[in-house]
């Protein structure tokens, strides 16, 4: 059993595109989404048969607007301003409350409670490359390590009933403390990395990330065209000096947001092209890296 | 000091362009639209991009700060009543060794501890949880953008510190965190106007349906941009007449466009083929803002 970690940056490096073809190419293998954004990559996997199932979650709070006095005592005692005052009305900015307890502690008549919720879901769903593990409910930067951590360990439950031997793990976001716990648990990491103007110094961050959690990445060097060669040319020396394999360089191509415009992966649509046999070649050196390392 | 303009570009997808739009519309107004100050917000704090786009002068550094509890172990007398207010596990007492001890890399600064102490042994002190950089680029022309390395479980206070700096300034484009965690939210949160980047592909309409109306409680007014038209985009135009929702424009999908962002370009600065495209976006805003 072989686990792969894939991640890109900051979200426009093709990530969605080019794992859809390699769920294509890898035969049936067991997908753990993990970015907690909406993902332009299930639309592309085209999830079936889904179930959900509730994930116990921190409280939140209930306002119960119509016992409020107004008395804007929780005005003063919120420190993290999510409690503000419109003229007459109290205002509740969700996003900025951490659920602390001040407010409810305060309240004279108890309009402040707290509730769990339970409409944080973890998605089931079957797709035409295998099995699908996300969640499309919108899980905060606070709660995001505990989810990672439950998508991750249901994928693994599935690999063992279903004997499947590969998982794809697409990293959330970011290099915080979900992304690491994800990556630490995966074999290998690849990064997919794209010429734009920030690329050198996101893949050097994240070189060193992927070695934080125990691995020596991968690195895919995705929309390479001639008009960007030169950062392309900074990108590729860069991962010789360090070491760092460079796994291809697929070209930037159109054909990329017209399959996805179709819902299909770049192999499905077109076989037989330029781009097309770039990420052919770039799937079997990475499924050669793994089968060294497992 | 009077209210900034502040524009908000939202995408709830990364990858939609929308930082690349709020580069060329910033550009824009800067050039050809009189202000007494313009200021760039980049709320991504984990991937900062606008600043790879511009040429960036000295920057002046703020600290932002939130309470955090400190123990003081002789008052404490391991009641635990702190240990189960912690909702993230960052006061932890071990009752074989008579000690309480506080994870600082756990906690998230939300006070609970704080409230429910009866003994007085939790006090507040400030800890550093990240900074944020004003960072002038031109006369009259600022970028605020903020350290990648603030942990992401501080992303919505330092925003909220970045965001109060803005409003220092007269006019303020936002380039919005993708998403809609609380993040996402926190950046466009109380903007004049939003402008949604939504790509003409198949599955944008279902992204209009189901974010805009969280979004709407949000901001001011709302509009939508759609990036990289190829077509015509039903679904959307659907949803926008439904709503009564503006669209500000249909960005053509322009191959030279792309390519210039990609090469850390910003396209209304160097070639005059777009002028007229961000004429209209222009134009489009004003009515929206006065109506």
């Amino acid at each position: 059993m072989s686990a792969i970690a894939f991640t890109g940056g900051r979200g426009n490096e093709g990530l969605s595109a080019l794992l859809s073809a390699f769920g294509m190419l890898a035969g049936t293998s067991v997908l753990a989404e993990c970015t907690f954004t909406y993902s332009r990559l299930l639309r592309l996997m085209d999830p079936q048969n889904v179930r959900k199932r509730p994930v116990p979650s921190i409280p939140r709070f209930n306002f119960d607007a119509d016992r409020c006095s107004h008395c804007f005592k929780c005005l003063d005692i919120c420190k993290h301003n999510a409690i503000m005052r419109y003229g007459d009305l109290i205002h509740y900015a969700e996003h900025r409350c951490t659920a602390c307890g001040s407010c409810i502690r305060w309240c004279p008549l108890s309009v402040l409670q707290f509730e769990y919720d339970d409409d944080v879901l973890l998605s089931y769903a079957e797709s035409r490359y295998g099995p699908l593990l996300y969640t499309d409910s919108i899980v905060d930067a606070l709660h995001q390590p505990a989810m990672t951590s439950v998508i991750l360990e249901q994928a693994r439950q599935m690999m063992n009933v279903r004997k499947i031997h590969q998982l794809h793990i697409r990293l959330p976001r970011g290099q915080g403390e979900a992304a690491a716990i994800a990556a630490s648990s995966a074999d290998a990491v690849v990064i997919v990395t794209a010429p734009y103007p920030y690329a050198l110094a996101d893949l050097k961050s994240l070189v060193l990330f992927s070695r934080k959690c125990g691995h020596l990445p991968l690195v895919l060097i995705n929309k390479v065209h001639p008009s960007n060669i030169i950062l392309t040319d900074v990108l590729n020396t860069y991962c010789q000096g360090e070491g760092i394999p460079v796994a291809g360089k697929i070209p930037y191509d159109p054909l990329f947001p017209e399959a996805e415009q179709l819902g299909l992966s770049v192999i499905e649509y077109d076989s037989a092209t330029n781009c097309t046999s770039a990420v052919k070649e770039a799937w079997i050196n990475i499924s050669q890296r793994i089968a060294n390392i497992t | 000091m009077p209210k900034p303009l502040t524009i908000a570009f939202y995408s709830p997808v990364s990858g939609n362009g929308s930082s690349l739009l709020a580069l060329n519309l910033f550009e824009y107004y800067r050039s050809f639209c009189e202000s007494e100050n313009y200021v760039l917000l980049d709320c991504d704090i984990s991937y900062p991009t606008l600043r790879y786009y511009l040429e960036v002068g000295e920057a002046h550094t703020t600290d932002v700060y939130a309470e955090m509890p400190h123990i003081l172990r002789e008052k404490c007398i391991l009641c635990k009543v702190c240990e189960k207010a912690c909702h993230f596990g960052a006061i932890r007492i071990s009752g074989s060794i008579n000690q309480v001890t506080f994870v600082e890399k756990k906690c998230i600064a939300c006070g609970a501890c704080l409230n429910t102490c009866r003994h007085a042994a939790i006090v507040p002190r400030d800890h550093k949880i990240g900074k944020y950089m004003v960072s002038e680029l031109e006369e009259k022309t600022f970028l605020i953008d903020a350290g990648q390395d603030v942990p992401e479980r501080f992303h919505v206070p330092v925003i909220q510190a970045m965001k109060a700096k803005a409003m220092n300034y007269s006019f303020v484009i936002i380039d919005a965190k993708p998403g809609l965690s609380a993040e996402s939210l926190e950046s466009i949160y109380d903007a004049d106007l939003l402008i949604m980047v939504a790509d003409a592909r198949s599955f944008a309409g279902m992204h209009c349906n189901t974010i805009l109306p969280d979004l709407k409680k949000l901001t001011a007014k709302q509009s939508i941009l759609i990036n990289r038209c190829a077509g015509k985009p039903v679904h959307v135009h659907e949803y926008a007449i439904q709503h009564n929702i503006p669209i500000i424009y249909e960005m053509p999908f322009d191959e030279k466009f792309q390519l210039t962002g990609m090469n850390g370009e910003i396209a209304v600065k160097k070639q005059t083929d777009y002028l007229s495209a961000f004429d209209t976006i222009a134009s489009n805003i004003e009515k929206i803002l006065n109506s």
